[in-house]
């Protein structure tokens, strides 16, 4: 018995072997005829849970950052191919950090991903042991949630992302700006939907906004009836709408998707439907709310997002590849993907073919300026990119979107400079 | 407060459903299936796919989800279980071969989901139909259609079980298979039957569920958690247990954590399946039997005559 | 290549030890612990919950709990780098708590199965771990719930591209340390009785031992030894997320081990997890080319997850008793008969 199980790992171990050589010297183009350097990318993305949606639209940008990477690789004669592997996380940390490891195996040193935070604070500790390069596009926790107390913890992990504090403020301000004066908080209860919301709570009372309730629904899962919160929320609005009037009162509604199974509960006659609701990023031109515009449309759902529309080509582009339009973490993806080939490339060039990931922090920064200039040909979709010394998206305006009978519409923009909303006419 | 009411229903007929699988296939095989909630995101598939594909409403595909959800459910018995009941295996083996098959379910469920949304231009892992529902007299559609899914399930099973000669030889068979086998009765057709209904239970209300909450193709390892429950609280040793499991574990995971909200404030709301878990561990542990198994419930059935 | 080496090596290690505990539990006790991931989490609570607290309070540290145990742990780490007694002192006195925090959460979780049957009472620990788990998860004041808190790095004092390695021996030499006290246990008058118990439970009681007390007693230990896995795992992931502890893959996982290598023998279940952590493991390395060998037009996770099903089915069928059959029991009375 010993024996040919002994003998059976073995066998089973040499063939892993080979299989290992086998792909790590493969390097030959479709061509044949000029040796191609392959640049591997992990992506540690959620395709089967509550961000599923996300995982697949990143994964989807990041296949059009591909084809227009190796266009331009191909134009100025690189000998170069990339190679995206998409991992399935379930947003489980602990999976996470075993796929970047598994994959690390493989030879892939540059990461996109992980999408959420909690994520990102189990590898964080990894990344800075092993010098790996990750970027993750939706990550927002402030960074001692993530476990990063100074910049030299956080040196290999990027944020394209502004974090939490930038929208909470965004959010509150616009508040404000629409003469509100009571809010409920409607939040998710994860690390997303608590840091930001704890943001807005936090900046509300500074424009004057008072905080009626901040109540949460559960993420894991979401709630399949939400009659409770429905109920909740109302009767909080009821005490407050009598003295105040129904303009002056509004729900803030911080959570994904599931806000659509909300909707379609609230009652057609409901006070929820008489008042403004406030969305996030969360929400932004999500196409399962605007199924149920007859309702989104009379609250507005006024959503702020980090002002990166991508140019209308590039849209057009998505949708008739993939259909709907790309959310704005899949754009940022996308921005990640040329920011990491291309100081991939020059790190190999700087280091006579070699790949370091000291070298690799310093020409992502190059890199970074020559992308905001549009040096390869192309801008980033997600807007100029400036990091903070966390690495993280550091200033950035917010676009202010609506649901209309026509769709999603962009009504406005706050600013970082003034930290004030600027109204589309 | 009506919201909290009619959401409650909805939902515990929904667990009704399911739980009804869960408790058939334990009485008849022996293995509780952690398979049941993927049955139910199978159905909302066929069900996504039907709407998609042959534009068919979700209401109106059920027939078609009900047939296809029984060869699941009979799938599942030949491929998965038969082969190791054959064996011998003990329960803990069948349990874990139940897990196995739930970990293949999920695999074909994201792959499908993505296969679907290649050809439908759309991201398909996460979908709701509650846009697509209807309104009658102020009642949502949901309500009603789960409402008579239950009634006529209920109805056809006491029709089966109460009327039919089959219906008794399942009845023996379910109460004690080998005295039943002595008596020249087929176990094997029990089992099948019961493997049938439970897929084809589990699917249906898996096609009503998109109407409820959104689905992925994770939500089956969210919901099994309250199936066990209503389950277990209403007794897995007789098929009305998952009736009122269903009732008391769906109506206190919503109505009873809101009004729990009420005194302690909105911070008890995200722990509803806690109490649903709670309530599970307490029944067992005041009345290992559920409800189904207690005196109090014998006189209940006697009376009934039944 | 070495690092999937590695990887397969330290999940080895870290399964070896559940699922030997649960061997001991359900294998030889016949307790079947479906609550297993509780006492894995509650190792992983000592870590974030006991020992952030007590280095916050060392260090002064001011802030929300969450936020401090980033800067306690980070200033910890840079300690440790400096002296490596530190790190290892830290990793026993967590190990030691954690012994002892399992061994009160288990015995206490024990106690229902007074009254209950097996299939009921496997249900029941599930629902408690369940219990446990959700609340932790939905609380962030605990042990930092889905945000998590970041943890000391005890092996800080290596050079990061040798940690992986270095904790990989760490978890290979508590494997082994757990491996041999169990045989040694097992092979005591206490583990004849246990196998004794799970056969027949009245034969036990007729001959004047407290039934209740042999399950305290084994529960105790099993869940002792869960809560170090807890342990490792935390230091290496240098967090602690309450999402990681599921019930996927510390309770179900485990149980498919055991049955795998065989109830009721160590060594199998030892090369069960083997087996198990290997082909998980390969899978998920090779399941790309897989994909482009067989041109999927899907996602290469999803083929990951059915190849998975299917083997772990087609092994339970064929091997329904395990690869190991459970031993007959060698007294030194019988052995030295079979030597004569």
């Amino acid at each position: 018995m010993w024996k040919k199980i002994v003998a059976l790992g073995v066998v089973l171990l040499t063939v892993l072997m080979a299989g290992c050589t086998n792909t790590g010297t493969e390097e030959t183009g479709p061509t044949g005829t000029v040796e191609e350097e392959v640049i591997k990318v992990g992506t540690l993305v959620d395709f089967s849970g509550p961000l599923s949606t996300h995982g697949i639209d990143t994964k989807n940008n990041l296949e059009l950052a591909k084809e227009d990477i190796e266009k331009y690789f191909k134009e100025h004669n690189m000998p170069y191919r990339i190679e995206i592997l998409p991992e399935d996380t379930r947003l489980d940390p602990n999976l996470a950090l075993q796929k970047i490891q598994l994959l690390k195996g493989k030879g892939v040193n540059i990461f996109v991903g992980p999408l959420s935070s909690s994520e990102v604070k189990t590898i964080l500790p990894y990344t800075l042991s092993n010098k790996i390069i990750v970027i993750s596009p939706s990550s927002t926790a402030l960074p001692p949630l993530i476990g990063a107390t100074s910049p030299e913890q956080k040196k290999y992990l990027y944020r394209f992302v502004a974090s939490d504090d930038l929208q909470g403020m965004a959010i509150a301000s616009l508040v404000a700006d629409m003469g509100i004066e009571d809010v409920v908080i409607l939040y998710r209860d994860d690390a997303w939907g608590k840091g930001l919301s704890q943001e807005t709570r936090k900046n509300l009372p500074k424009y004057g906004v008072n905080v009626v309730d901040y109540i949460a629904y559960p993420s894991n899962p979401s709630p399949a009836d939400w009659s409770p919160y429905i109920t909740k929320v109302e009767e909080d609005i009821r005490k407050v709408i009598n003295s105040k009037g129904k303009d002056k009162v509004g729900v803030i509604y911080i959570g994904f998707e599931e806000g659509a199974t909300l909707f379609s509960q609230i009652p057609e006659d409901s006070i929820l439907l008489d008042v403004k609701w406030i969305g996030s990023d969360g929400i932004v031109k999500s196409d399962k709310l605007l199924e149920l515009k007859d309702k989104t449309a009379k609250v507005g759902m006024y959503s702020t997002i980090f002002e990166s529309e991508g140019p209308e080509e590039y849209v057009q582009r998505y949708k008739k590849r993939f259909g709907g339009t790309p959310t704005s973490y899949g754009l940022i993806s996308y921005d990640a993907l040329w920011v990491l080939t291309m100081a991939y490339v020059d790190t190999l060039k700087a280091n006579n073919g070699k790949y370091d990931a000291d070298i690799m922090t310093k020409k992502i920064k190059e890199v970074i300026e020559k992308y905001n200039n549009g040096e390869y040909g192309v801008k980033p979709l997600s807007g100029k990119i400036v990091l903070n010394e966390f690495n993280d998206r550091a200033s950035g305006d917010y676009a202010i979107y609506m649901v209309t009978e026509d769709g999603w519409k962009k009504v406005g923009i706050w600013r970082y400079d003034t930290k004030k909303v600027e109204w589309i006419k | 407060m009506i919201d909290v009411v009619i959401g409650a229903i909805v939902w515990s007929n929904l667990l009704v459903l399911l739980a009804l699988g869960l408790t058939m296939t334990y009485i008849t095989t022996g293995v509780p299936n952690f398979a049941q909630a993927s049955f139910a995101i199978i159905g909302s598939y066929i069900a996504l796919t039907l709407l998609r594909l042959a534009e068919l409403h979700p209401y109106l595909s059920l027939p078609v989800t009900f047939i296809l959800g029984g060869i699941l459910g009979l799938l599942t018995y030949y491929l998965a279980l038969k082969p190791l009941i054959k064996r011998k295996a003990s329960i803990e083996m069948l349990m874990i071969a139940t897990l196995a098959w739930d970990l293949i379910l999920f695999g074909i469920t994201g792959a499908y989901s993505e296969l679907l949304s290649s050809i439908t231009k759309k991201t398909e892992t996460l979908f709701v139909f509650t846009y697509l529902d209807f309104e009658f007299y102020g009642l949502p559609g949901r309500l009603i259609v789960s409402s008579l899914l239950v009634l006529l399930t209920i109805l056809g099973l006491y029709l089966l079980l109460y009327k039919t000669k089959f219906g008794i030889a399942l009845r023996a068979s379910m109460e004690n298979p080998s005295l039943a086998e002595a008596m020249g009765i087929n176990v094997e057709n029990t089992r099948l039957f019961s493997w049938f209904l439970s897929g084809a239970l589990a699917c249906m209300a898996g096609s009503v569920l998109p109407f409820l909450q959104e689905i992925v193709p994770q939500t089956g390892y969210f919901i099994i958690v309250s199936i066990f429950a209503a389950s277990i609280v209403g007794g897995l040793y007789h098929i009305l247990g998952a009736l009122i499991g269903g009732y008391i574990i769906g109506i206190s995971e919503s109505l009873f954590t809101y009004v729990l909200s009420i005194f302690l404030g909105p911070g008890v709301l995200v722990y509803s399946k806690v109490i649903s878990l709670l309530m599970m561990i307490v029944t067992i542990l005041i009345h290992p039997k559920g409800i189904t198994g207690t005196e109090l419930w014998r006189k209940v059935e006697r009376w009934l005559n039944l | 290549m070495v690092e999937l080496i590695t990887l397969i090596l330290f999940f080895f290690a870290l399964y070896t030890i559940v699922s030997l505990s649960l061997n001991l539990e359900f294998g030889y006790g016949g307790i079947p612990n479906f609550g297993k991931a509780l006492y894995v989490l509650t190792g992983a609570v000592v870590v974030g919950g006991i020992l952030n607290r007590l280095l916050i309070w060392y260090f002064g540290i001011e802030g929300d709990f969450i936020s401090a145990s980033s800067i306690a742990a980070y200033k910890m780490t840079e300690l440790i780098s400096q002296n490596p007694l530190l790190g290892l002192g830290i990793f026993i006195f967590c190990v030691l708590l954690a012994i002892v925090a399992g061994a009160i959460v288990g015995a206490l979780s024990i106690l229902p199965s007074a009254k209950l049957k097996e299939d009921y009472l496997g249900v029941t620990l599930l629902a408690i771990s369940e219990v446990v788990y959700l609340i932790l998860f939905y609380n962030t004041e605990i042990v930092g719930g889905y945000y998590g808190v970041s943890t000391p790095d005890i092996l800080a004092f290596i050079p990061g591209e040798y940690r992986m390695y270095a904790y990989t021996v760490l978890g290979l030499i508590c494997a082994i340390i757990v491996y041999l006290f169990l045989e040694r246990l097992l092979n005591s008058p206490y583990g004849r009785i246990l196998r004794g118990h799970r056969e027949n439970e009245d034969l036990i009681k007729a001959f004047g031992r407290d039934v209740m007390k042999l399950r305290v007693k084994t529960m105790a230990i099993g869940s002792a030894i869960a809560a170090i896995a807890g342990v490792i795992f935390v230091f290496y992931s240098a967090s602690v997320v309450v999402n990681a502890f599921n019930r996927v893959e510390w309770t179900f996982y485990p149980f498919l081990i055991v049955l795998l290598g065989g109830k009721g023998n160590n060594r199998g279940v030892v090369l069960g997890a083997f087996i198990f952590v290997l082909l998980k493991m390969l899978i998920d390395f090779y399941k790309f080319d897989i994909k482009y060998l067989l041109h999927l037009p899907f996602e290469a996770v999803w083929l990951q997850y059915i190849i998975f099903g299917i083997l772990a089915l087609l092994i339970l069928c064929y091997k329904p008793e395990g690869i190991l059959k459970e031993r007959p029991i060698f007294t030194p009375p019988i052995k030295s008969r079979i030597n004569e």
